[in-house]
């Protein structure tokens, strides 16, 4: 049986914008609708296409495009064995990130959302906090941390744990740390969010019916924190494989993303359809991994969600 | 004295300033139904969510078949509780909201299956095990919630008004169906509702309440016959109240005058009653008695002009105006015989026996 992909995209606004016209249908479908269309297509769907289209062109050198139509773009990705390395390791990068981001973000997110005092919203704030300040200043003060002779390698060495230093900065391990520590946020929000919606009487429900705090949060939290935890995980993954100043910065050459690749190709190279071609195999990536893990999890599917019409 | 099922010692619950439950002392045998009667917001599904184990009480005890409960969590307790909006998993079927419990006291699976079906045909929900809560109706939902609570077979069971949500015709069903499992089943039953004669018809004991305290404790006859006081008089079924005093007594008759000077007379008395006191003269509105010429003997009877007969199929409520501008009421079954005319000139015999003083 083949059931549509349920991402949680159905908890965006625009069903309840629906319902609200629907009381001066076609008027105010359209005053409601309308701006939000024309955004879309403006700083979406037109530079999307720009970019199809541009990938499917020529290079000219410096810059120049040249309306021919070729595929040599695509067939270059696909044979080089550099671009596919390049590309596989950034999907490596997105998918590990995700999994820690994930591990560390639930916890967070379900005892901030299960806390009944009001201290909740400050800790909120405390996560959110670092986004006030530049994500560069951040990503260069984990370079600090990261560094032969930076905070880890000093402690570490200081209580003699290891003899020479980790070499954490420019590798793999060094990115996804990065990518980590900035996704976070992106992971616990949604979560916190959705254990937060939980009512309390469906918990309540389950210890009067027997199940104590283990069997509470596996049969009745767990699964209903699932559209949050997968949210998160579509935020998180996006994110990270897009990710271009944590690989530019703790990455170096040992761990290059296919979105350092793309600026490069952009703004060193000047190979304007090639860079675009990059960006179409990203984009085509990220939908192919959505799409299966939307198919894996199936969320109609956990909750009998199916509409009743 | 067997052990109580259950024991509530000066239980009190406050909320900030709200004293939700206040002082309530209940002890209840096994077996037992006990249904707890009053108005919204006076303390019923507290004073459930304490036995439950989902709140502290503020002060006092809670015993469960002899032992203390206070510190023990819900699933620590033998009891099982049927919430008010029934709480049922979202994301579990019929089938696996009512297995719930089971599985978590440890029954097998076949044990369990058989127990579930049994539990859903009892409720008459045979064909929706599959279903999701949200793919049921109002009534189907509450059912499969009193299902859940059922099947568990615990030492006390908790019914938030569990039939509230059914039409009349189920509703009576379901009420015989639940005093069936009840006596069956020997399981002690707290039962909340808002609806008196469900109250009155399933109960061996009904606690009325009001703001948080328990106001009269006793059998359906003694709390309806026997009221203590005015709210639990006007809270079961339709009454006239007259405050006034009683006027002088006669050995064990007494009469009794009205503020606005109706005498009622031959009115007996037992207990010892304060004879300048205020006191509240209650007659049961099935009681007021109407004829069209002045009845024989003529004590306690009054010309009044009817203002209006509502007919409601069963009963026929009529609304009087005595003499004096009093405003009395007066229901009588409905027969075949066609209601007088609003604005014609009655009477109305009150037997005295039928009159209750109370104090307040
Ligand atoms: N968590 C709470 N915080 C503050 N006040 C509460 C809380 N729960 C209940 N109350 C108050 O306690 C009182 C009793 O509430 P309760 O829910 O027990 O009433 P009830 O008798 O079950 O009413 P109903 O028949 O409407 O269900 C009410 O005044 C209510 O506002
Ligand atoms: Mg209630």
């Amino acid at each position: 049986m083949t059931r549509p992909i349920s991402l949680p995209f159905r908890s965006w606004p625009v069903p309840a914008l629906l319902s609200a016209s629907r009381r001066h249908p076609a008027l105010g479908a359209a005053f409601l609708v309308g701006p939000a269309i024309a955004w879309i297509m403006l700083f979406a769907v037109i530079p999307l296409l720009l970019i199809a289209a541009y990938s499917f062109m020529r290079s000219g050198g410096s810059g120049a495009i040249v309306p021919i139509f070729t595929i040599e773009n695509y067939s270059r990705i696909l044979t080089s064995s550099l671009y596919r390395r390049i590309l596989f390791e950034s999907l490596a990068i997105g998918v590990e990130s995700t999994a820690i981001t994930l591990l560390l973000g639930y916890p967070v997110g379900y005892y901030l959302g299960r806390m009944k005092s009001s201290v909740a919203p400050f800790l909120l704030l405390l996560i959110v906090l670092p986004f006030w300040t530049s994500y560069l200043v951040r990503i260069f003060s984990w370079l600090l941390i990261l560094m032969d002779n930076g905070v880890i390698n000093w402690v570490l060495s200081s209580i003699n744990a290891t003899s020479s230093p980790l070499h954490l900065l420019y590798s793999h391990l060094g990115v996804v740390i990065g990518i980590v520590y900035s996704a976070l946020p992106f992971a616990i929000l949604p979560i916190y969010a959705v254990v937060k919606g939980i009512e309390q009487d469906l918990v309540d429900a389950a210890h009067v019916l027997g199940a104590d705090e283990g069997a509470a949060f596996r049969e009745v939290i767990f699964p209903l924190s699932l559209p949050g935890l997968a949210a998160a995980a579509i935020l998180t993954f996006i994110y990270a494989v897009g990710s271009f100043l944590a690989p530019a910065i703790l990455g170096g050459t040992g761990a290059v993303m296919i979105s350092n690749v793309i600026i490069n190709t952009f703004l060193v190279l000047f190979n304007w359809p090639f860079a675009c071609a990059l960006t179409v195999a990203l984009l085509l990536i990220m939908l192919i991994v959505l799409a299966a893990a939307g198919r894996l999890v199936s969320l109609e599917n956990i909750y009998g969600l199916r509409s009743r019409v | 004295m067997p052990t109580p099922d259950l024991e509530l010692i000066d239980v009190r619950k406050s909320f900030g300033g709200v004293q939700a439950v206040d002082n309530v002392s209940l002890s209840v045998q096994r077996g037992e139904f006990v249904s707890l009667l009053g108005p919204s917001g006076c303390g019923k599904t507290t004073l459930m969510r304490m036995v439950a184990g989902l709140l502290k009480p503020t002060s006092g005890d809670i015993l469960i078949r002899g032992e203390r409960v206070n510190d023990h969590a819900p699933y620590q307790r033998d009891i099982s509780l049927m919430f008010q909006n029934y709480a049922l998993f979202p994301h579990k079927t019929s089938f696996e909201n009512v297995a719930f419990g089971l599985k978590y006291r440890g029954v097998g699976l076949a044990e369990r299956q058989r127990r579930v079906r049994e539990a859903l045909k009892l409720m008459r929900l045979p064909d929706i095990q599959d279903r999701y809560p949200h793919q049921l109706s109002g009534g189907q939902q509450q059912r499969v919630a009193l299902a859940r609570s059922l099947v568990v077979n615990p030492a006390v069971l908790l019914l938030d008004e569990p039939l509230s949500n059914l039409d009349k015709q189920l509703r009576v069903g379901m009420q015989v169906e639940l005093k069936q499992i009840q006596e069956a089943s020997g399981v002690t039953f707290i039962f909340v509702t808002h609806d008196q004669g469900e109250a009155l018809a399933m109960s061996d004991r009904i606690v009325v309440m009001n703001a948080g305290k328990v106001l009269q404790l006793g059998s359906p006859r003694e709390v309806y016959n026997e009221p203590l006081s005015r709210f639990v008089a006007d809270f079961l079924g339709q009454s006239n109240f007259f405050e006034g005093h009683i006027e002088r007594t006669e050995g064990s008759q007494l009469e009794f005058k009205t503020d606005r000077g109706l005498s009622f007379v031959g009115i007996p008395h037992s207990e010892t009653v304060s004879p300048n006191g205020r006191m509240t003269l209650q007659i049961r509105a099935e009681r007021v008695k109407l004829s069209s010429s002045q009845p024989r003997p003529a004590a306690n009877s009054f010309k009044a002009t009817l203002e209006r007969s509502i007919y409601e199929g069963t009963y026929l409520i009529h609304q009087l105006r005595l003499e004096d501008g009093c405003v009395l009421t007066s229901t009588e079954p409905a027969g075949r015989h066609l209601p007088s005319k609003a604005g014609s000139q009655v009477w109305v015999a009150i037997d005295p026996e039928d009159c209750r003083l109370l104090v307040d």
